[in-house]
């Protein structure tokens, strides 16, 4: 008598163990992605003329477990050829499903800045080797935070609205990172062969960039042989140079065409961070592709600009422009640092994918790229995108 | 050769159209329409029109009844249904049905589970499940 507790335990645990168990679901994806440029004069995205595999290539394992119809957790493990394919964990969260119609995720998950935002690493879902870097370089893992996703339709749209709120503490393009109260959304429509999407993300941001922390100290420096009204106004200065808790925001827009088997893929971003010495970017691309049957030959353009923030140069304080800063002048060296963050990139791509199987695709590009800074630079790349 | 080929897969092609049957439990009394199908394979809805649950089940990738409603009912080649699965999956916002090995293993699965709705080749069918509609 005494056993039965215990034999129903131990039942009732091996019961949930194996109901538990059929309910994790593996998937994944993976690209295996080579490249090189066509001369030793030629760099781009980390390549050059001695054929490289593993820049771009990538596998990812993502877990599924549903505990319910309402209720899942999920994590992503994505190992990068760059990173010696040492798995980090990408996205991790819980979900609530409130209805067809609407659930909630909380957890790390990824900034919907873009139309691919989301499945940039799932390459299999688009027609390039890569997203055009020139729209898709600025780019950085995953908050932590909320997610609400609502979906529903209306007089024959398809809509999609997903509301985000959080934070991150981490590394933005190798630099020390922390991002306040982010907030934004992200809306898709689609209707037949047309979709449309928006998406604003605003939030108070922080960035380490050593040069930018050297030139603000420096004039803190400045400020520290000065008295009165000229120390607090250069020292309010100093930190209008630097991203320090500064307001930033990303928009985005974004059209997809699938018409009688014409792609034309169009989106336009622009992102800025206010009182700080990075610039306000703007970027597009429009690609124009051709489905014949397991074919897509597909063509690129894409722009990226960046504007310098000549703003600052009215900021510096009366009576301080004429200062030494080292061997120039306070306005030398900031006209200097300002003109610096000017940029402007532009990109030609042209290649083809081909499904070679109904869960993989081989892909090949040509990539030209014009910079200011750089140079003309080419780039040929191949991969071959799965999804399992 | 080509013309021979594409005349052959025409003919081909529309026979076994006409042989892909969507088939609900015996028990299920739903009215089921061809403009019902996409919201419930896409997984936008998951209940029939009674408010009961429905569970769609897909064939796998390479059956030749899946290529066949794939591409008339849903719109869309396999790999392109593939991609938009893979969209939802891998960012959280969605979850496609289950794929079964075969028609017949459809057939088995749709006998003993109420809340099932799956397409099958007119072939497997049994009197274990009920046929709500036949694909023209």
């Amino acid at each position: 008598m005494k056993l039965q507790p215990w034999l129903c335990a131990l039942t009732l645990a091996g019961l949930s163990g194996q109901a538990m168990a059929a309910d994790i679901k593996f998937r994944g994806f993976a690209s295996f992605v080579g490249g090189l440029t066509p001369s030793s004069s030629d760099t781009l995205y980390g390549y050059d003329d001695k054929v490289d595999f593993r820049n771009d290539s990538l596998i990812a394992l993502q877990a599924d477990a549903k505990l319910d119809e309402k209720l899942s957790a999920t994590m992503q493990f994505m190992a990068r050829g760059i990173n010696d394919y040492e798995p980090v964990v990408e996205w991790a969260y819980i979900t609530y499903k409130v209805s067809d119609e609407l659930q909630l995720s909380g957890g790390r998950i990824r900034i919907p800045f873009y139309r691919y935002s989301d499945f940039i690493d799932v390459r299999y879902t688009y027609n390039w080797v890569k997203v055009p870097q020139p729209v898709y370089g600025f780019e950085f893992p995953g908050y932590d935070g909320l997610s609400l996703v609502y979906n529903n339709e209306f007089g024959g749209w398809d809509s999609m609205l997903q509301i985000i709120y959080g934070q991150f503490n981490g590394e933005i393009s190798e630099m020390d990172g922390v991002i306040e109260d982010l907030t934004g959304f992200s809306w898709t429509l689609n209707r037949d062969w047309l979709t449309l999407r928006a998406g604003y993300v605003f939030s108070k941001t922080s960035i380490h960039v050593e040069a930018l922390e050297e030139l603000s100290a420096g004039v803190k420096y400045l400020a520290s042989f000065q008295g009165g009204q000229l120390a607090a106004n250069l020292n309010s200065f100093a930190d209008d140079l630097r991203p320090y808790r500064d307001s930033a925001n990303f928009g985005g827009l974004a059209l997809g065409i699938d018409h009688n088997n014409v792609l034309f893929d169009a989106e336009y971003i622009r992102y800025e961070v206010k009182d700080s010495l990075l610039a306000e970017t703007d970027a597009f691309f429009v690609s124009l592709g051709y489905r014949a049957g397991k074919w897509i030959p597909l063509v690129t353009y894409s722009e990226s600009e960046s504007k310098a923030p000549d703003y600052l140069l009215q900021r510096i304080p009366v009576g301080a422009g004429n200062l030494l800063l080292g061997p120039a002048t306070l306005e030398q060296v900031i006209a200097g640092a300002v003109q610096a963050t000017e940029t402007e990139t532009k990109l030609w791509e042209v290649g083809f994918r081909y499904d070679f199987h109904h869960s993989a695709a081989f892909k090949m590009a040509w990539t030209q790229t014009d910079d200011a800074a750089t140079g003309k630079n080419g780039l040929l790349r191949f991969a071959v995108d799965l999804v399992f | 050769m080509k013309i021979l080929i594409l005349m052959l897969s025409v003919l081909f092609g529309a026979n076994a159209f006409a042989d892909v049957v969507v088939i609900v439990h015996p028990s299920n009394n739903n009215t089921i329409t061809q403009a019902d199908l996409e919201p419930l394979f896409m997984v936008k809805k998951s209940t029939f029109a009674d408010g009961s649950k429905a569970t769609p089940y897909y064939l796998v990738a390479d059956d030749a009844a899946r290529n066949l409603f794939d591409d008339k009912v849903l719109g869309k080649s396999s790999g392109q249904l593939k991609a938009y699965w893979s969209k939802l999956v891998f960012t959280g916002k969605g979850t496609p049905p289950a794929e079964l090995a075969n028609s017949a293993e459809a057939v088995a699965k749709v006998a003993t589970d109420p809340t099932a709705i799956a397409y099958v080749s007119k072939g497997a069918v049994s009197s274990a499940v009920k046929v709500v509609l036949s694909l023209q």
